[in-house]
């Protein structure tokens, strides 16, 4: 058992250790937030309601207990803050540094903003013309990812921050106060109670909107919808992951003892026992070992990075990943011990053939599962590829993996970098308003160069299949004046918003609540109930918005009279508190989503590099395998006058043709599992990400792939070259 | 015409050289049947690798018709082994996975040979072209071995023991095969063996000690395969 021979196994247990770290590393970090969040007296709600006065009114019919949240959102030149009082009893600030701001001069910031801008306890830190000093730094287990602004732009933790104040700071602020609820079940409310009392509020007249932590961003949905995803990818990718590692170990050990065939004959020809013999694969044990300790190590220190990209778009506590030594020595000696017995047990199996047998087929190739006697009539080369491929089903199952690897976790991970650009694009692909503004005016309605004016309603609907989307908005878009298009994939062209009977809803409703033209749906607007039918389908990947016309809007009863109170427009408005409630611009939504690619990306680096490593692997096991099983034969043609090329050629490549062919299985089941884990994202989250395979991604994989292919196959050609005459010769 | 001058080809071993030919001379005419004799280690195969152009010797020449071989590169080498040479080898080294039939295409692919039934039915093969060697005997799988170098249609004829690994009378069969075979399409051999009585049915025998040739013997009338004993 030289080092040189095992270089293969270490290397496989390697990756095989890493991944499997990571993940672990990863799943704990999220456990561990959750469990630090877990004692800051998590909510299980938020509710608005119509009406204030009969918040007690509620907890008492549902049984909860309720925490305000109001706070104030300030604007200046740079930055913008939302400012909070600390005197919450629900969802307590998390202080990772200092402590909560107690005097007139303090304030306590949030961990993202203090990050980007380096600004550390005691540093000041001017809000309009008032500088007050850092106290506390901190996160909150309601804001994982924050609201800050209320003007429609995304989260930028640079210019944007959280701020926790005394009371007395923050009666001091004149901007409008803004107040939703947090709510959390009393103690003796059992799990399900919850569940019905939440279906109910839902329902609630008195309810404006409730939203549970499981339906709400802020809270945990964000981190466990991740996980969800991450989860189903890894599982997509771990599963063909974990097979290939599992055979190419077997196929290393069972090579490795073949190779010594001859040698073990002769020691039990002598007398040797078969134990005896067989015992000192148990030598596998440390090479397996210290494969698995690299692996571990590596992704230990790998892990924070990962996971930091993984989070980079998160308000979290900062996970801290401690050396634990009982996890250590679990992933070191269990594929250790493992490997050894399996050696032990392969050794004892082959031993048990007659010496003399073992001797005398030493040198030939026993992987065979399947022998098939070749009856080939065309030339030699042929012949001899056709029998390696047939003769080696495993070979050849290893080379179909080759391919598939590689391109499934390259395609995945495009697909997977791919999808935050593509959300974005074709959220907006099909308005009229791509690169445009639109707004709510919220003193008087003024419209601008006749653009296409909105009256706009937050609303519950209701979906035939039982789903209600709390959150959702109503939006009749003026008949007469209307530019404003959407675009029906289905149909392939613009829906024309004044034409429609009914509402238009988009393509994420679609997919998570089933829905298809026809459907009828139920509209609660201040407790009325409005029921449309779906008349169009719009291609936005997300969004709560279901549009109608005016005409509609009038008709069924849920306007009086025309009346508008926003505007799209293509003027480039800038947001002014004085006058808008709200103004998106097309670049917010796009920085917003790029935010998301830090998740995407390090999902993305992980799928390469199983894919990669993977692939190159097996593809250097096969050649490996071909090359030693077939030393004597190599040598024999190269003395026959056969050149290096052409022994090259016979021998190795045509497992190039069986490669790229796994390479478009890889493709295909890319595409399903991107599918897959696209619709039950659609299911799981609040968006619908469209899966079309992706040519250019496509391609970029069959670059990547058949690069590293070629460079492998070099590589291993000189190895070939290298198999000398010597083998051969008449001695 | 086979002629080698002054060969030298020495290993390391340990801390001293080991001369394996020191300094040998000889001359082959086409056509022959020369039989290389030595007692083992004296250097007989290191003898027959650096003439085929297996192997390059320290110092020395073997020209083929005035052509040169040594100090030819890698390439150079293959190309001329494939043009002028075959072997046979006391292990066969019949590709396991192949018939019959494509281990002797292996050597009549090399010359563009399409014709192989002819060799086949030459060497008595008729009937086992679809077998695997495993199937097939030892003096059987040795036949195939020579159908396989001679279906490249050799010039020259390498063997390093052909017979070690059989029996006598199947060793005597391989042999008359060889001899007939080669009055037919005319090539010349060169064959190691330990085994003296061989050395009568030769045309040229060459004897070896200690990397050196002892005694060259031409023999003008060569015995009959049958006429000989072991
Ligand atoms: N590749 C090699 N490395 C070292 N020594 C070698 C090598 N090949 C042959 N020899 C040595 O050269 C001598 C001649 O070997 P060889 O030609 O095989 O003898 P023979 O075929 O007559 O038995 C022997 O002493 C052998 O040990
Ligand atoms: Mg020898």
């Amino acid at each position: 058992m030289k080092f040189k021979k095992q270089y293969p196994l270490v290397l496989v247990v390697v990756c095989a250790v890493f991944i499997c770290t990571l993940l672990v590393f990863y799943l704990q970090s999220i456990d561990s937030i959750k469990k630090v969040l877990a004692h800051q007296n998590q909510q299980d709600f938020t509710l608005t309601l119509h009406d204030e006065g009969i918040i007690t009114d509620l907890s008492n019919k549902y049984s909860f207990s309720y925490d305000p949240m109001t706070y104030k959102v300030i604007y200046d030149e740079k930055n913008v803050y939302r400012i909070m009082q600390n005197t919450r009893h629900i969802d307590i600030p998390l202080y990772s540094e200092g402590v909560a701001p107690q005097k007139t001069t303090e304030i306590a910031i949030d961990k993202n903003f203090s990050q980007d801008n380096k600004l550390a306890l005691g540093d000041p830190v001017t809000i309009g013309n008032t500088t007050y000093s850092i106290s506390g730094i901190f996160t909150l287990p309601d804001a994982i990812s924050p609201l800050v602004a209320d003007n429609g732009v995304g989260y930028k933790p640079t210019t944007q921050a959280l701020i926790l104040c005394s009371e007395e700071v923050y009666s001091n602020w004149d901007e409008q106060e803004k107040t939703s609820y947090a709510g959390r079940f009393l103690e003796s409310v059992s799990e399900e109670q919850k569940q019905t009392n939440l279906e109910e509020m839902l329902m609630d007249s008195q309810v404006k909107s409730v939203m549970s932590k499981e339906d709400n961003p802020q809270i945990l949905s964000a981190l466990s919808a991740k996980e969800k995803m991450f989860k189903i990818s890894l599982i997509s990718a771990l599963s063909f992951f974990g097979l290939t590692v599992l055979v190419l170990l077997i196929t290393i050990v069972i090579q490795s003892i073949t190779e010594k065939k001859s040698t073990m004959g002769v020691l039990k020809a002598l007398g040797y026992a078969r134990i005896q013999i067989a015992k000192r694969y148990f030598l596998i044990g440390p090479f397996v070992l210290i494969g698995a300790a690299v692996g571990y190590l590596v992704s230990y220190v790998v892990s924070p990075l990962f996971i930091n990209s993984m989070n980079a778009t998160f308000l979290v506590p900062n996970v801290t990943q401690n050396f634990d030594p009982v996890q250590f020595i679990l992933f070191t000696t269990v594929p250790a011990l493992f490997f050894s017995v399996m050696a032990f047990v392969i050794a004892i199996f082959s031993l048990r053939k007659p010496p003399l047998e073992m001797i005398r087929n030493g040198t030939s190739v026993k992987l065979n599962f399947l022998v098939k006697r070749i009856r080939i009539t065309n030339p030699f080369k042929k012949a001899v590829f056709k029998a390696i491929v047939l003769n080696n089903i495993l070979l050849v199952f290893l080379a179909l993996l080759t391919g598939f690897m590689a391109s499934a976790n390259l395609q995945i991970a495009f697909s997977l970098q791919a999808m935050s650009d593509k959300v974005s694009s074709l959220t907006f692909k099909g308005s009229e308003y791509k690169s445009n503004v639109r707004f709510i005016e919220a003193k008087e309605m003024k419209f601008l160069d006749a653009e296409t004016p909105y009256f706009s309603e937050d609303c519950k609907i209701e979906f035939p299949d039982g789903g209600v989307l709390n959150n959702g908005q109503f939006m009749a878009l003026s008949s007469s004046l209307s530019r404003f298009k959407l675009y029906s994939i289905q149909k392939q062209e613009t829906i024309d918003i004044s034409k429609q009977e009914g509402i238009v809803v988009n393509d994420w409703m679609r997919k998570k609540y089933d829905l298809s033209v026809g459907d009828t749906v139920k509209i609660y607007v201040n407790n009325v109930v409005y029921q449309l039918p779906i008349t169009a389908i719009e291609q936005s990947v997300y969004g709560e918005v279901v549009y109608s016309n005016m005409d509609v809007a009038i008709h069924t009863g849920l306007l009086e009279k025309e009346e508008y109170n926003g505007v799209f427009t293509k003027d480039n408005v800038e947001f002014d508190s004085k006058r808008h409630l709200f103004v998106s611009k097309f670049e917010d939504v796009l920085y917003a989503s790029s935010q998301q690619k830090g998740t995407y990306f390090a999902l993305s680096f992980l799928f390469i590099i199983i894919g990669l490593a993977l692939s190159i692997l097996t593809i250097s096991i096969v050649m490996k395998i071909i090359i030693s099983s077939n030393r004597k034969y190599l040598a024999m043609m190269k003395a026959f006058g056969y050149t290096n090329l052409e022994c090259n050629r016979i021998v190795l490549s045509g497992f190039r043709i069986i490669a790229y062919i796994g390479f478009i299985f890889g493709t295909l089941y890319a595409i399903v599992v991107t599918k897959i884990l696209f619709d039950l994202l659609a299911k799981a989250s609040t968006i619908a990400i469209p899966m079309t395979p992706d040519s250019k991604a496509i391609a970029l994989s069959l670059v990547i792939f058949a690069v590293s292919y070629e460079v492998i196959m070099l590589l291993y050609r000189k190895s070939m070259n290298a198999v000398s005459l010597q083998e051969v010769m008449m001695k | 015409m086979l002629r080698i001058e002054n060969l030298v080809k020495s290993y390391q071993n340990g801390r001293e050289l080991l001369y394996a030919l020191n300094a040998v001379s000889l001359s082959i005419d086409d056509e022959e049947f020369v039989v290389i004799l030595g007692p083992s280690g004296s250097g007989k195969s290191t003898l027959l690798n650096v003439i085929s152009g297996l192997e390059q010797p320290d110092s020395g020449s073997v020209t083929y018709d005035d052509y040169e071989i040594c100090g030819l590169n890698q390439k150079e080498m293959t190309l001329f082994r494939r043009d002028k040479t075959a072997f046979i080898f006391q292990a066969y080294y019949l590709l396991p996975f192949l018939t019959v039939e494509s281990n002797i295409k292996m050597g009549a692919d090399l010359k563009g040979n399409k014709n192989i039934s002819d060799i086949i039915d030459a060497l008595g093969l008729g009937g086992l072209e679809k077998r695997l060697p495993y199937e097939l005997s030892g003096g059987q799988q040795q036949r195939v071995s020579i159908a396989r170098a001679l279906a490249k249609k050799p010039d020259f004829l390498f063997c390093d023991e052909p017979t070690g690994a059989l029996d006598e009378e199947t060793s005597k069969q391989i042999l008359t095969f060889l001899k007939q075979l080669q009055k037919q399409l005319k090539f010349t051999i060169i064959m190691v063996t330990h085994n003296a009585s061989i050395a009568q049915i030769a045309t040229k025998v060459i004897k070896m000690t200690s990397g050196k040739i002892v005694e060259v013997t031409s023999n003008a009338h060569p015995r009959d395969v049958n006429e000989i004993t072991w």
